[in-house]
């Protein structure tokens, strides 16, 4: 099965928006900053639900926050 | 590196220690084994009950210290995703390796004779089978733990 590699601009967007901390975005959304982190390092790729809740912390859109980077065999 | 460690994840390093501690208590039990099957089964009884009692105040007393008196937080749905694929892989450890005492209680002598070989792992007395069990029970314990911490540190 294809599996899809998803990088993402939190880290950016989270300086950008009053340098927001990991662990204020993690309240916001729900979840452990460790979750966070994992997901700034590409180590774990959220839910559906879950990247709407970081893309709606951002007030941007979800493509605008995680990218399809390229298709791994 | 320890920024990347939640609370949750020292305590399942607590449990993995726990668990050695268990492990390395029976291992001695089975070292000092006199060779007596009925007064073994009551000492496996009493070994048992002190690994139960041991890993429960030791469970306590790591709670304490890794979370102090506030609760530990909820599971977000990495962590059950991870917590559900260690389950997964320590309920597969257990059944396989019932599986493999009950061919050794059932199967394995009739087979081994039927070849005119001797059964070098034979588990035929009540207390083979509890050690047996027992054996299985820690090992699926301990690959569980080891599991929650190999996804904790990889990519999922």
């Amino acid at each position: 099965m294809t599996k899809l590699k998803i990088e993402n601009n939190i880290r950016a967007l989270r300086f950008q928006n009053d340098e927001m901390t990991q662990a204020e975005l993690a309240s916001q959304c729900g979840v452990t900053r460790q979750t966070i982190l994992a997901i700034e390092q590409s180590k774990y790729t959220p839910s559906l639900e879950l990247a709407y809740k970081i893309s709606n912390a951002f007030s941007k859109e979800i493509g605008e926050v995680f990218q399809q980077t390229q298709q791994l065999s | 590196m320890f920024e990347s460690i939640s609370n949750r994840e020292m305590n399942i390093w607590s449990e993995l220690i726990i668990d050695l501690i268990g492990m390395f208590i029976y291992i001695n039990f089975l070292v000092t084994l006199s060779g007596n099957d009925n007064q073994s089964l009551y000492d496996l009884g009493k070994v048992v009950t002190k690994i139960i009692a041991i890993s429960i105040v030791l469970g306590i007393v790591a709670h304490i210290v890794i979370n102090g008196k506030n609760n530990q937080e909820p599971m977000d749905e990495r962590d059950l995703l991870i917590d559900g694929r260690a389950a997964k892989a320590g309920y597969y450890t257990l059944i396989v390796l019932n599986i493999f005492i009950l061919w050794q209680v059932a199967v394995s002598d009739r087979i081994m004779d039927f070849f005119g070989r001797p059964n070098t792992l034979s588990i035929s007395n009540p207390f083979e089978i509890g050690n047996a069990i027992l054996i299985c029970i820690i090992a699926s314990g301990l690959l569980k733990a080891c599991t929650k911490i190999v996804l904790y540190r990889k990519k999922l």
